[in-house]
C-alpha cells in the first residue's frame, strides 16, 4: 500500500492517459451490464415453460375429408386410429398450438354483462387433450367423458364447463385463485362453470402480454383445417409420426396441411429472441477483446516508457514482486475509478433504455458482477506487462541515465 | 506538398506498423459493428414507399357489434380490416385511383401433368391488378392481368422468380397452366426480384418475411369461394347465416386488410368523406351500428400501432454506437503512443521552420488514413457480420440485410471523421512540444 502516493503522483503527471484508461473502463462497464441484462431477460423468455411436455408432442394440422354431416364420426375414427398406434401416450384434436402465432382469444369476465376483465388464449378439444399436451392438474379436475360436445367452429360459444391457467386464476382471484374451481366464469359473455386449473399452458402468441392466461373447453370442432396433437413415449416420436402420417394419408382426400414437433414450434416462435441473445452475447465478446487488447497496450506502453524509472527502483532494491504489484496496483486504482464512473452511466443508460423502450432496469447485483468482472478484466489484461517489468535486470538502469 | 506529405505519413505508418495495423484493426471492429446494427435497423424501419406514403391508406370502417366496441377498448379504435361485401362495395364506387385488397387462401399447387402426390401446400396471395402497380411490383415475364379480370374474377396467376424457377425452370412460362386444388390457372405474369421492406400491407407479425409467390385475382377467390380458416386472423361480431363459404362471404366476418391509392396526398378529406357517406347509407341498410370512425392510415402508422417494429434493433444501434466510442478511444490511445515517440522529429522540424499548421496538416492525414484503413476494413467486416446475420436473424427476410451505396459512403466518412476528431488530441499534443527541450534531449 506504501506505492499507493507514488502511484497517484505518476498518474497525476501523466493525466490523459489515465483519463483515457478511466473513460474506456467505464464505457465497457456501462455496454457490458447493460448488454447482459438484456440478454438474460432474452434468455429468460425463451426458458419461460411452455407447459407442454415438449419433447415428446407433436402436431398434425389436416383436414375431414367427408362431407360436413360425417365430419364428427370421421374425427372420431381418426382419433381411436391414432390412439392405437404404438408408442402415442395420447393423442388428441385441438383448435389450435401454442406458440404456433395462429389460435384463438377469448374475453374473461367474473360478472356477467360486465366488459371483460382479461383476454385469454383458447384451446378446444376432446377430453383427453390435457393429457395429449401434458399439462398437469393443479385444482379441480380434468374433464369427463360425459362433458364433451363437438361443434363446427367456435367451440367456446357451446361449452358450459371449462379450465383455465393458473396464471388466469390468479389475475382474476390473486391469492385465492383456487377458490376460482366450481365459479361460473362469462368467456365471450357466456356463463361457463370452471371445473379445474392447470399449472401452465400458453396461449398461441409467444409475445403477448397475456400469454400465460388459458381457457380450455371439452368441445371439438370440426370445420376446415383441425389439429391432432399427439404425445408420446420417449424416443418414438419420429416413428409415430412417420405412422400417424401414413394413417392420416389412407383416408382418401385428406391434405395434410402442416406437422411439427413441438420443439420445432417453440424454437421459431423464439427465433427472434434467440437471435438477438446471440448478438448481444458476440456484442459481449468483442467488447471483451478490444477492452482486454486495449488495456493490455496502454500498460505496456505505460511501462516501455517507465523502463528507467523500473531499473532505478529495481537497483535501489525493489524486488521483482514489488515491481509487479506496483503495476497491478496502479492498475486497480484506474479500474475502480473507471467503474465508478460506468455504475453511473449504466444507471443512466438503463434508466433511459426502460423509459424509452419499456425495459426493466438493471438489477443492482449486475452492478457488483459487472465490477467485480471489470477488475479481474483489467488485472489479467495488466498480468503480462507486468511480469516482463518485473523482468527487467536492475543494470537497465545504468545503461540509459 | 500533399503529396510529400502522404509520402510522409505512409512512411511513418510504416515505421510503427503494428500500432498502426491494431488502430485500424479497432476503428474497424467498432465501424463494423455500428454499421451492421444500423443497417438492420434502417431496413427494417425505414419507409418501404417513398414516393407514395402520403397517398397510400389503409382503409379502417367501424365495423362491430352495437353492444360493445371493438375488443372492448376504452378508446374505441376501429378494426384494421374490413368485410368482404365492404370490400367490394368500395371497389365498385371506385373513388379512389387503386383498391386493394389484400386476402388470399392456401392450396394445393401442382402443374397440369404432375400427379397429386407432388402437390405442395402453397399460400396464395389474392388482391386485384392495382397492388402491382401501386407498390411497384417489378416484372420479369408478361405484366398484371387486365381491369376484365379483376371484374369478372378469371383463373389467371402471376408468379414469383422463385416459383417460376421451380415449376417452369425459369423460361418465359407466360401461357402455361398451373393447378392450385382443382381449379386451372393460366400464367400472366412473372415477378422479377422484389424486396419491399417492411412488408407493410398484410398482417403485422410477417411483416418482414417476404412476400407470397402466387398471386390471383381477389374476386376470382370470391367466386371460387376458397377460404382457409386457419390461414389469416378474422373476426366476427355476428354469427355468417350458414356454414357456407358464400355465407361467410357476405356476413359481417372481418378479414380483409383494404388499402386505396389516391391521386394525391389532397384528396385524403375528399376520400374520408366518402368513406363517411358510404357508411351513412350502409347505416340505413340497418349495418355499422356503432359510431362513425372511418380512418385512412399509412403502412408506417399502421405498423407502429400494431407494435411490428421490434425494439431489439433499435437497442443494438444504441450499444454498438457506444462500443464505437469505447473503440475509438481505443484508437485514440494508441494514436497517442504513436506520437508519443516522434516528439524528437516533431522538435526537429518545427526547429527548421515549419509552423504547428503545417505539422497538424501533416499528421491529420497519418490519421485520416487510418481513418480510410479502418473505415474500408469495416466495411468488409460489416459485409461479414451482415452475412453472419442473415444466417442468424432466419425469421426476418434475407434482403434486410443490404447495405445500400449511400451506407457505405456513411461508414467510410464517419470512420475518417471520428478518427480525425479523435486523433486531434493527439496531434495538438505532439505539436504542443517545446523544440528547444526536445533538441536538447537529443
Amino acid at each position: 500500500m506504501r506505492d499507493l502516493l507514488p502511484i497517484l503522483k505518476s498518474l497525476k503527471s501523466n493525466y490523459t492517459a489515465a483519463l483515457l484508461f478511466v473513460l474506456q473502463v467505464a464505457i465497457t462497464f456501462t455496454i457490458l451490464v447493460n448488454a447482459i441484462f438484456l440478454a438474460m431477460e432474452k434468455q429468460s423468455v425463451i426458458a419461460r415453460a411452455s407447459g407442454l411436455d415438449e419433447d415428446n408432442v407433436f402436431y398434425v394440422a389436416t383436414n375431414l375429408p367427408v362431407s360436413d354431416d360425417e365430419k364428427a364420426a370421421q374425427l372420431e375414427q381418426d382419433l381411436i386410429k391414432i390412439n392405437e398406434i404404438v408408442g402415442v401416450k395420447s393423442a388428441a384434436v385441438s383448435s389450435g398450438i401454442p406458440l404456433t402465432g395462429w389460435g384463438r382469444l377469448v374475453e374473461v369476465a367474473v360478472n356477467p354483462d360486465t366488459k371483460y376483465d382479461t383476454f385469454s388464449g383458447y384451446y378446444g378439444g376432446d377430453i383427453k387433450l390435457l393429457n395429449s399436451f401434458g399439462a398437469h392438474i393443479v385444482a379441480g379436475r380434468g374433464f369427463i367423458l360425459g362433458e364433451e360436445l363437438t361443434a363446427r367452429v367456435d367451440g367456446y360459444n357451446y361449452a358450459t364447463e371449462a379450465i383455465v391457467t393458473k396464471t388466469l386464476a390468479h389475475s382474476l382471484f390473486d391469492t385465492q385463485w383456487q377458490s376460482i374451481v366450481g365459479k361460473t366464469l362469462y368467456i365471450n359473455n357466456k356463463p361457463q362453470r370452471i371445473v379445474g386449473v392447470v399449472d401452465t399452458l400458453q396461449a398461441a402468441w409467444p409475445s403477448w402480454v397475456v400469454v400465460e392466461h388459458g381457457v380450455i373447453s371439452a368441445v371439438k370442432e370440426t370445420d376446415g383445417i383441425i389439429n391432432f396433437v399427439v404425445r408420446t413415449e420417449p424416443n418414438t416420436q419420429q416413428q409415430v409420426m412417420a405412422q400417424t402420417l401414413e394413417y392420416l394419408m389412407s383416408v382418401y382426400g385428406r391434405k395434410i396441411d402442416k406437422y411439427e414437433t413441438f420443439n420445432a414450434v417453440k424454437k421459431r416462435a423464439y427465433s427472434a429472441e434467440n437471435a438477438a441473445s446471440k448478438t448481444l452475447f458476440g456484442v459481449i465478446f468483442g467488447l471483451l477483446m478490444v477492452t482486454t487488447l486495449g488495456i493490455y497496450g496502454q500498460s505496456r506502453y505505460g511501462i516501455v516508457k517507465r523502463v528507467k524509472l523500473i531499473g532505478i527502483r529495481r537497483a535501489m532494491g525493489a524486488s521483482k514482486g514489488e515491481i509487479m504489484r506496483y503495476f497491478m496496483l496502479e492498475n486497480v486504482i484506474l479500474t475502480c475509478v473507471g467503474v465508478i464512473l460506468g455504475i453511473i452511466s449504466a444507471i443512466v443508460l438503463s434508466i433511459t433504455f426502460s423509459n424509452a423502450f419499456e425495459l426493466g432496469t438493471v438489477p443492482p447485483s449486475y452492478m457488483l458482477y459487472g465490477s467485480l468482472c471489470t477488475l479481474l478484466l483489467g488485472q489479467v489484461a495488466v498480468l503480462y506487462p507486468a511480469f516482463r517489468a518485473a523482468q527487467l535486470p536492475p543494470a537497465i538502469a545504468t545503461r540509459i541515465v | 506538398m500533399f503529396i510529400y506529405y502522404i509520402k510522409l505519413a505512409c512512411l511513418s505508418l510504416w515505421q510503427t506498423r503494428s500500432l498502426s495495423f491494431l488502430a485500424v484493426l479497432i476503428i474497424g471492429v467498432g465501424i463494423s459493428a455500428t454499421m451492421t446494427t444500423y443497417t438492420i435497423n434502417y431496413m427494417m424501419t425505414k419507409d418501404p414507399l417513398p414516393a407514395k406514403s402520403e397517398r397510400v391508406f389503409l382503409v379502417r370502417l367501424n365495423n362491430w357489434s352495437p353492444e360493445a366496441s371493438y375488443r372492448n377498448r376504452a378508446e374505441e379504435r376501429p378494426p384494421t380490416y374490413i368485410s368482404v361485401q365492404d370490400s367490394l362495395n368500395l371497389m365498385t364506387q371506385n373513388k379512389a385511383k387503386g383498391h386493394i385488397p389484400i386476402a388470399g387462401f392456401k392450396d394445393m399447387l401442382k402443374l397440369p401433368e404432375q400427379s397429386a402426390i407432388d402437390a405442395e401446400v402453397s399460400v396464395v396471395r389474392a388482391t386485384t391488378r392495382d397492388f402491382f402497380s401501386t407498390f411497384d411490383v417489378p416484372f420479369l415475364y408478361g405484366s398484371s392481368w387486365p381491369q376484365s379480370s379483376d371484374t369478372t374474377g378469371e383463373q389467371v396467376v402471376v408468379i414469383s422468380k422463385a416459383l417460376n424457377l421451380s415449376l417452369f425452370s425459369g423460361e418465359n412460362s407466360i401461357g402455361r397452366t398451373l393447378m392450385l386444388g382443382e381449379n386451372q390457372f393460366t400464367v400472366v405474369g412473372v415477378l422479377d426480384d422484389w424486396h419491399l421492406l417492411p412488408r407493410f400491407y398484410g398482417d403485422s407479425m410477417r411483416a418482414f418475411q417476404p412476400p407470397r409467390e402466387i398471386f390471383v385475382p381477389f374476386q376470382t377467390q370470391i367466386n371460387l369461394e376458397l377460404w382457409t380458416s386457419n390461414l389469416q386472423s378474422y373476426e366476427c361480431w355476428k354469427e355468417p347465416e350458414n356454414a357456407s363459404v358464400a355465407a361467410l362471404w357476405s356476413s359481417e366476418c372481418i378479414w380483409v386488410f383494404f388499402w386505396v391509392e389516391l391521386a394525391s396526398a389532397d384528396n385524403k378529406s375528399e376520400y374520408l368523406d366518402f368513406l363517411d357517406s358510404y357508411v351513412r347509407e350502409q347505416q340505413a341498410l340497418g349495418r355499422f351500428q356503432r359510431p362513425i370512425l372511418n380512418q385512412l392510415q399509412t403502412g408506417a402508422d399502421y405498423l407502429q400501432e400494431r407494435r411490428a417494429y421490434s425494439r431489439d434493433s433499435e437497442i443494438a444501434v444504441w450499444l454498438a454506437g457506444c462500443f464505437l466510442a469505447l473503440c475509438l478511444l481505443n484508437a485514440m490511445s494508441i494514436i497517442m503512443t504513436k506520437f508519443q515517440g516522434k516528439t524528437a522529429e516533431v522538435a526537429l522540424r518545427r526547429a527548421v521552420g515549419a509552423s504547428s499548421a503545417d505539422l497538424v496538416q501533416q499528421y491529420a492525414l497519418e490519421t485520416g488514413i487510418i481513418g480510410l484503413l479502418g473505415g474500408m476494413l469495416g466495411l468488409v467486416l460489416t459485409q461479414v457480420c451482415l452475412y453472419v446475420s442473415s444466417q442468424l436473424y432466419t425469421h426476418l427476410s434475407k434482403d434486410i440485410m443490404n447495405m445500400s451505396m449511400a451506407l457505405m459512403l456513411a461508414t467510410v466518412i464517419l470512420s475518417i471523421v471520428s478518427s480525425l476528431i479523435f486523433g486531434l488530441l493527439p496531434i495538438l499534443r505532439a505539436i504542443g512540444v517545446q523544440p528547444a527541450e526536445q533538441l536538447k534531449s537529443l
